[in-house]
């Protein structure tokens, strides 16, 4: 199953936020991400984007990269286990030595730690393909050139991301073709592999210069080039509810930080595992940050609805 | 207006000139149609309307050419664009964005109109083309017909009095051909725009235009109304393809019936050639009987309750039962997504049955791999540059040669054998992707026949061709098949299938829904009939030469 990461062209209340708005919040969430290691935190960012996976309407794309997530973060906490040798809760101490490592012992607080990491990757990614998923890239340009990113590059990037289904077909009928005139693609022997690798380079790139050719031909056609300024029929449209959420995402930023700083969400897994929970002020922080949260979603749909009326 | 005096060009590393000593006048809200054989400077002279030569090709230009009264030179192709829109082959090499509205803006945007003029003009040219609705759509959600009509929508957002569309719908299915060509008429008719096409399919276009000029060889060879055009014998020294009912009237006027005009649509001919046809009709011989048997061999492909699913879910094919034998000349008919090519691509493996089993010479496809089988059935795919790898057009061959267990010293002389066959021996040593189309197609053919496969099936092997090349194909599959190999081609191409095949299966929704000698398939048909046969359609009286389907086979009845 291939891994969708493109975007899809729905009606939520999610595809209908301002790019601007989705940026920021992914950007909030990778940095709080980060910060934090406690895994109680890490399990309440990775919760509040679910609400935000079903309103987008993006659950089957998402569950095939979490497959693949999955896979990863459990490598990690394999690699985790074995090389860490820090805590003192020992579970299990292998009998035979491994070189370089010596024979290692699987200790419990190595097997948090791998945990934490692992769902930190998983929330990181997820927050990633919900931007991928429900943003325009041609928005995502836009976001750029309004922050005065030069109008070519922009359109470089998006043409590049315009034609990548086009190199795809291209690839699956170049290689359809060579199976067709008796070439087994599937080869165990390396050495005729990368030689048939290299026959469906040419024909590819040979095609894209052609392809070049031809779309340069058609914006020179259309204009392109003419007039030093030009302008842009799509605009990013910032309305009030758009400025409160800004200021949400912000303020979740800044608290999150802020809290941090005090000491909150703060955790040692080694050498011994500490308490998860310092006192009862870790409850009033996550309330909070669960409130900044999970309002992000809430606040999308009430943008919805208000537009509707 | 366009104004055109003296004019020459030749590209950059050429030596002989792709236009020469051109003068040509062309007044606003003419319909003219441009053709003649590839390579002869139909494209060229369009490129040098709008600007593109010289400014995005280069090379030696000598002459003028003015738009409206700007000089091309001093003017670049952005500038003229407000003036001149062009239109090219591929729909998909044109769109710059991801979805129709964006696209369209994007003309627009360059010339720096503020939004709400943007707004406008997008509703506007969208009405103009007649594809309101598909505003909001992303441009990978659309027909070729549709993004085709898009790309006329985005051309047309800048007001240009003057548009030319280069092969507009080489690409495309007849259904999307006829989508543009209907836009392109109406474009001309109510809006007045002044329109330039270049186009092989002449039977649904020549009654609408007022002018019809042959190139060839960069010179312009004829430029008349196209009646008077195809009165004269231009057509025919340029060896461009002309509908069958045209054909048919000069066979008849050769045969010494008196025909006062040509005529240019099948409804014009009941009325030019009905009075001939009730005069003769009752004298035709009927001692002739077409319907001859081809040879049939033994079964080479015997398909059994066939069933396809696309991973996505979509059946694709439906309980398909069919048995082809050898030295048979299949062609395979259907609307688009009625599972032609899924059908094909179940003859040589590419795709594997969900339910049921194809047997390809005794033996089931899901035994071998599609390179194994590829010893017996070749393939050839639409794009010729899907199959040229190598560096030379005699390594290409080899590449397929290599897979064979064929003695080293045998497979020179297959070479040899097989670039003879297609005429192409002079062309071994070149690199095959700088030939021409048609070039590149015959290395394409020679690199899938040269491992002799008994079946041979083609996917739209004739679309977008000009009529020399086709009839050179389709007299080279005719000449393999009678070795005793089975040929099966996936076509829309009506008036070809008419004239080569011998058995025509017709698809539609996955489902087989007629199977049978062309002559009993083809005719009396509404969608799929040749134009000789719908013009003999009107005269039911007659029900002897009911199944007549090409110009060869009437005038075979004449006495």
């Amino acid at each position: 199953m291939a891994i969708n990461y493109q975007y899809i062209n729905k009606d939520t209340a999610i595809h209908h936020l301002n790019p601007l708005s989705k940026l920021a919040w992914t950007i909030v969430i990778i940095i709080i991400t980060l910060t934090y290691n406690n895994p109680i935190y890490l399990l309440l960012f990775f919760c509040s984007l679910i609400p935000v996976i079903f309103t987008a309407q993006i659950k089957a794309e998402w569950k095939t990269t979490m497959k693949f997530s999955l896979l990863l973060g459990l490598l990690i906490i394999f690699i985790n286990i074995l090389f860490s040798q820090y805590g003192t809760h020992i579970l299990y101490q292998l009998p035979f030595r491994i070189p370089l490592i010596g024979s290692p012992r699987i200790t419990l607080e190595a097997i948090l730690y791998g945990l934490g990491n692992a769902l930190r990757l998983i929330t990181i990614i997820s927050a990633f393909i919900v931007l991928t998923l429900t943003t325009h890239p041609d928005d995502i340009m836009l976001l750029m050139q309004s922050m005065r990113l030069p109008y070519k590059t922009v359109l470089l990037t998006s043409l590049s991301t315009r034609f990548i289904p086009t190199l795809a077909k291209d690839l699956r009928e170049i290689r359809e073709a060579q199976q067709c005139r008796g070439l087994e693609l599937h080869q165990k022997k390396l050495l005729p592999r990368v030689k048939s690798s290299g026959m469906i380079i040419i024909p590819l790139l040979s095609n894209s210069l052609d392809r070049t050719v031809q779309i340069a031909e058609a914006m020179e056609a259309r204009g392109f080039n003419t007039l030093k300024s030009r302008t842009s029929f799509q605009q990013i449209r910032y309305s009030k509810i758009d400025f409160i959420m800004f200021i949400l995402i912000i303020s979740c930023l800044i608290f999150s930080l802020w809290a941090y700083w005090q000491g909150w969400g703060n955790y040692q897994y080694y050498p011994t595992l500490e308490k998860l929970f310092s006192g009862r002020s870790d409850y009033v922080v996550l309330g909070c940050l669960s409130i900044l949260l999970f309002s992000y979603p809430l606040l999308a749909s009430l943008k919805r609805r208000t537009e509707f009326d | 207006m366009i104004r055109i005096k003296d004019f020459s060009f030749f590209y950059a590393d050429s030596p002989k000139p792709a236009l020469e000593n051109i003068n040509l006048t062309i007044n606003d809200g003419e319909f003219v149609i441009i053709t003649g054989p590839s390579g002869g400077g139909k494209s060229s002279l369009c490129r040098c309307i709008n600007g593109l030569i010289p400014h995005f090709y280069g090379g030696k230009i000598s002459g003028r050419v003015e738009i409206n009264g700007l000089d091309t030179i001093q003017h670049k192709t952005s500038e003229l664009a407000t003036h001149v829109g062009m239109v090219f082959q591929d729909p998909e090499n044109q769109l710059i964005t991801t979805d129709v509205e964006r696209e369209i803006a994007f003309g627009l945007e360059n010339m720096s109109f503020p939004h709400d003029s943007i707004n406008r003009k997008i509703e506007e040219s969208l009405d103009a083309v007649g594809i309101p609705h598909l505003r909001q759509k992303q441009i990978s959600e659309l027909s070729g017909g549709e993004k085709q009509r898009v790309a006329i929508a985005s051309v047309l957002a800048l007001h240009p009095r003057i548009l030319i569309l280069d092969e507009p719908t080489s690409e495309l299915d007849p259904k999307g051909a006829e989508e543009v060509l209907n836009v392109i008429k109406r474009l001309n008719e109510e809006l007045g725009i002044t329109i330039i096409l270049i186009e092989h399919r002449m039977d649904r276009v020549i009654h609408h235009s007022d002018r019809m000029i042959v190139i060839t060889n960069g010179h312009i060879i004829t430029d008349e109304n196209p009646r008077l055009v195809l009165s004269n014998g231009h057509w025919e020294q340029a060896g461009i393809g002309i509908p069958p009912i045209i054909q048919l009237t000069h066979k008849l006027k050769e045969k010494g019936f008196n025909i006062s005009k040509i005529p240019l649509t099948v409804k014009e001919s009941r009325i030019i050639l009905g009075n001939i046809f009730q005069e003769i009709i009752p004298r035709l011989k009927t001692d002739n009987n077409h319907q001859t048997n081809y040879q049939k061999g033994k079964p080479v492909i015997e398909i059994t309750k066939l069933y396809y699913t696309y991973p996505e879910g979509i059946t694709a094919l439906n309980n398909i039962n069919l048995t082809i034998h050898s030295g048979e000349f299949v062609a395979i008919m259907g609307r688009n997504a009625s599972g032609k090519t899924t059908l094909a691509r179940h003859i040589n493996g590419l795709l594997q049955p969900t339910h049921g089993e194809v047997i390809i010479n005794g033996v089931n496809t899901n035994k071998k791999t599609v390179a194994q089988l590829a010893q017996s059935v070749g393939f050839l795919f639409q794009n010729p540059n899907q199959h040229l790898f190598a560096d030379t057009v005699e390594d290409e061959l080899l590449l397929t040669l290599n897979n064979t267990n064929m003695a080293q010293n045998k497979k020179e002389l297959r070479i040899t054998e097989t670039l003879g066959m297609l005429g192409i021996l002079h062309l071994r040593h070149s690199y095959p992707r700088s030939l021409s189309g048609g070039e590149k197609q015959r290395v394409a053919l020679a690199s899938v026949i040269a491992a002799q496969p008994d079946i041979l099936v083609l996917d739209e092997p004739t679309r977008g061709m000009e009529q020399r090349r086709k009839d050179e194909l389709m007299t080279f599959l005719e000449e393999y098949r009678n070795k005793g190999n089975t040929i099966i081609v996936i076509s829309h191409d009506v008036e070809t299938i008419a004239r080569y095949s011998d058995r025509v299966i017709l698809m539609s929704n996955g489902h087989i829904v007629a199977d049978g000698n062309k002559h009993d398939i083809l005719s009396g048909s509404l969608f799929f009939s040749p134009q000789i046969n719908r013009l003999l359609q009107t005269f039911p009286q007659y029900n002897k030469i009911q199944d007549i389907l090409t110009v060869e086979e009437i005038m075979e009845y004449l006495p």
